[in-house]
């Protein structure tokens, strides 16, 4: 038995009963083929990154299901013969089931620290594992050479400004 | 582009993140140029798994949809 994940784009130029007729088609193939579906998210009517038949939006939905190899097949010729379904994906679940269990929760949040930018944490160095430490280090020896600094600071006038502002 | 060139970080060792979610886009937009295209982590300061896994995603993100592959205006 294995997690897998799959997600799949409907033709949103439908009725809301037929998409929903598409979407619960994969989930009852999922189970009746001897699968567990784990998490299903409905993600909506999205904009296409770029059109697919002539289309610029398209209906997301992504299941977490768990079941043996044998489901695989199936799901896919189910995918390929469905002409509503413009993409379909299955892949291995590698994320945590446990994040998916509490819900949206823990994505929102992932969501804002991405857009915050975060370049310049402000305690990064406590929770940084043992890969960076090399890196980590740089900075300080920036710090304890204060011609290194004042070179710099003279080769790249505008960045060494917004350097110190925002170390502000 | 200073801030960058000054201090390099993991983005994902700061946050401790085990796995990349190909779904979040808005995340992944971040390593990715304005034409579309990864940037190298010579630039963002990713570690070499965590680009690994950044690569995947965006790669398996273009497949989706999710986000475009390489474009002339990217958003």
């Amino acid at each position: 038995m294995q997690l897998y994940e799959t997600t799949f784009i409907v033709n949103p130029q439908t009725d809301d009963a037929s998409l929903d007729r598409q979407v619960r088609a994969v989930a009852d193939l999922i189970t009746t083929s001897g699968g567990r579906i784990v998490h299903e998210d409905r993600m909506g009517t999205r904009r296409l990154a770029y059109p697919i038949k002539g289309l610029t939006q398209g209906y997301y939905t992504s299941i977490v299901f768990e079941g043996p190899a044998e489901v695989l097949p199936p799901l896919t010729r189910h995918f390929k013969l469905g002409e509503a379904y413009l993409r379909h994906l299955t892949i291995l679940f590698e994320g945590d089931v446990e994040a998916l269990a509490a819900g949206r929760q823990a994505e929102p949040a992932a969501d804002s620290r991405a857009d915050a930018r975060p370049r310049r944490p402000e305690s990064p160095r406590a929770e940084i594992p043992s890969k960076a430490p090399a890196r980590v280090e740089e900075p300080e020896t920036e710090a304890e050479i204060p011609g290194r600094r004042a070179v710099r600071r003279v080769d790249e006038p505008a960045s060494g400004a917004t350097e110190e502002e925002a170390e502000l | 582009m200073a801030e960058l060139r000054r201090r390099k970080f993991c983005h994902f060792c700061e946050n401790i993140v085990t796995h990349i979610d190909y779904k979040d886009e808005r995340l992944l937009r971040r390593f990715v140029n304005e034409r579309g295209k990864i940037i190298p982590r010579r630039i963002t300061g990713n570690c070499a798994r965590h680009q690994r896994q950044t690569t995947r995603a965006i790669k398996l993100a273009r497949l989706m949809a999710f986000m475009a592959f390489e474009s002339e205006s990217f958003r």
